[in-house]
């Protein structure tokens, strides 16, 4: 075991005997203690209750990134012979980044339903401009000594993109895919405290309800450990399609640890 | 010096000019340029920096459009004013090794060696073999797989010019391209150079500004006059290959053609 590594135990060893701490002071009514969560979270994943959710959960945040992801990764690459276009476009991509999406939430209901695709709708248009900025980024960033290379070697525009542009911009379209499906899935769960018969949002805003506070807090530490585990593939992923790179930066250090 | 018959590459009456800051401030940076590249031909050109070395190559690469004048390859006007839009690189027949070695990070040696072909569509068997016999002879074996920030500065930069000879282009331009090495790398990609400009029969256009660099690799050494750039000066380079690259200075020909170049610099 390297030194990182033991330390993260230990400083999640610290958090959890903060946290038991806080439950014996307050008493497990208004805060539960880590272990009455444990249990509930086992006594969840016998009865099916939190595959159930988490995978709904789940499915709505890759859709909503789906659907607004990619349209946001397509689009700075199309724009970029097109100065005029993205002049034109730039306040509008701007004001509907700078809206916040939680108030489309209602409308959303009233256009989709209380379903999935309320969810999926606030997930993508989220979504869509985060990996957008990001991505525009990338594709900005290129370097115009290695596109003129490319072109005295004969390359096309399509060969251009493809060889030269896609793999610049990769590493920016990386960052954008770890700001947001993290965010995706934030949103989603927001999206079910709103209105839903299901998913781990519904889970906290239901088990609340109660004043079931075990409940609800079981649930918000099953969302950090769908989060934790997306962020362990999203890794796993970089490493592989970034090897190139030699280093990287990983989560919010900007080094690499371990 | 293998000179014969007609230019491959003519350069005539070249001009080319920016819009200054003021309305008015029109600058011309190469004007009046005129000269001449035979078959096979070494000719090293020679200029003070910031005296348009790099635009006049970019105009023969065909990145840039004249404002005045005519490029000729094997007779037929490759490059003049009346274009609307360069076809960089001129179908493959022109190369182009720029001042940095912008290998690709995300490809290996051996990939980025071969990236020209794979765009060209001309990644064959045969074209293997080349690209495997130039690794080879500028001593890169084994470092195939190897990504650009694992090599040194005289590996990638000898990456670079394999780039350009594995496609076989007729013409190769060369802006600078040692400047960055250290004395001993650069000595040995000398030779490499010349070594594979021997093997084929190949016309290199090298600017440099270094005159014992001019000198040392040239059949030619034309030099340019400062801003706007036109030929200043053309001089044949009359020691005999084989040449020692580093102790050319000790040739009984190098102290004359020193100071005649020195002069005009």
């Amino acid at each position: 075991m390297n030194r990182a590594t033991f330390d993260r135990i230990a400083f999640g060893a610290m958090l959890l005997l903060v946290w038991q701490a806080a439950s014996a002071w307050t008493g497990p009514e208004s805060i539960s203690s880590p272990l009455l969560v444990a249990q509930q979270l086992y006594r969840w994943s016998l009865n099916g209750v939190l595959g159930t959710n988490a995978g709904y959960t789940l499915l709505a945040a890759v859709l909503g990134f789906g659907i607004g992801g990619l349209p946001g990764l397509a689009l700075p690459f199309v724009l970029r012979k097109r100065p005029f276009v993205t002049a034109v476009l730039d306040p509008f991509i701007l004001i509907g980044y700078g809206l916040p999406k939680v108030a489309f939430i209602p409308l959303f209901i009233i256009w989709f339903g209380i379903g999935i695709w309320s969810k999926v709708a606030l997930v993508a248009s989220v979504s869509f401009f985060l990996v957008f900025f990001s991505t525009m980024e990338g594709v900005r960033e290129v370097d115009p000594r290695l596109l003129r290379m490319a072109k005295v070697a004969g390359a096309s525009e399509a060969q251009l993109l493809r060889t030269i542009v896609w793999p610049s911009a990769l590493p920016f379209v990386f960052q954008a895919v770890q700001v947001t499906l993290p965010l995706s899935i934030g949103g989603a769960a927001i999206a079910e405290l709103i209105s839903s018969n299901r998913g781990l949002g519904y889970l906290v805003q239901f088990s609340a309800g109660n004043f079931e506070v075990t409940g609800a807090l079981a649930a918000v530490t099953a969302l950090a450990l769908v989060v934790a585990v997306t962020n362990v593939g999203i890794d796993r992923l970089h490493d592989h399609l970034l090897a190139w790179k030699g280093s990287h930066s990983k989560g919010i250090t900007s080094g690499r640890v371990s | 010096m293998r000179v014969n018959g007609k230019p491959l590459l003519d350069v005539c009456n070249l001009g080319k000019r920016f819009q200054g800051q003021r309305k008015d401030g029109i600058r011309w940076v190469v004007e009046g340029m005129s000269f001449a590249l035979y078959e096979g031909e070494f000719v090293t050109l020679i200029g003070p920096s910031g005296s348009g070395k790099s635009t006049l190559l970019n105009m023969i690469a065909q990145i840039d459009i004249p404002s005045k004048g005519e490029i000729l390859f094997r007779g037929e006007v490759i490059n003049d004013s009346s274009r609307s839009k360069p076809s960089p690189g001129c179908g493959g027949r022109i190369g182009y090794v720029m001042q940095d070695d912008n290998l690709l990070p995300w490809r290996t040696l051996r990939e980025n060696v071969e990236y020209p072909l794979v765009v060209q569509g001309r990644l064959n068997s045969e074209t293997r073999t080349r690209v495997d016999e130039l690794i080879e002879t500028v001593g890169l074996g084994g470092f195939e797989g190897y990504y650009p920030h694992q090599l040194s500065g005289g590996m990638r930069k000898r990456a670079s010019i394999i780039r350009t000879l594995a496609y076989d282009p007729p013409v190769i331009l060369m802006d600078e391209p040692f400047g960055a090495l250290d004395a001993e790398s650069r000595l040995h990609i000398q030779s490499d150079l010349v070594k594979l400009w021997q093997r084929g029969e190949k016309t290199i256009l090298f600017v440099t500004h270094d005159i014992n660099e001019a000198i040392a690799l040239g059949d030619r050494t034309i030099t340019l006059t400062k801003s706007p750039a036109c030929v200043r000066g053309e001089h044949v380079i009359d020691i005999p290959r084989p040449r020692a690259l580093d102790s050319i200075v000790t040739a009984p020909q190098f102290p004359d053609l020193f100071s005649r170049i020195r002069a005009q610099v």
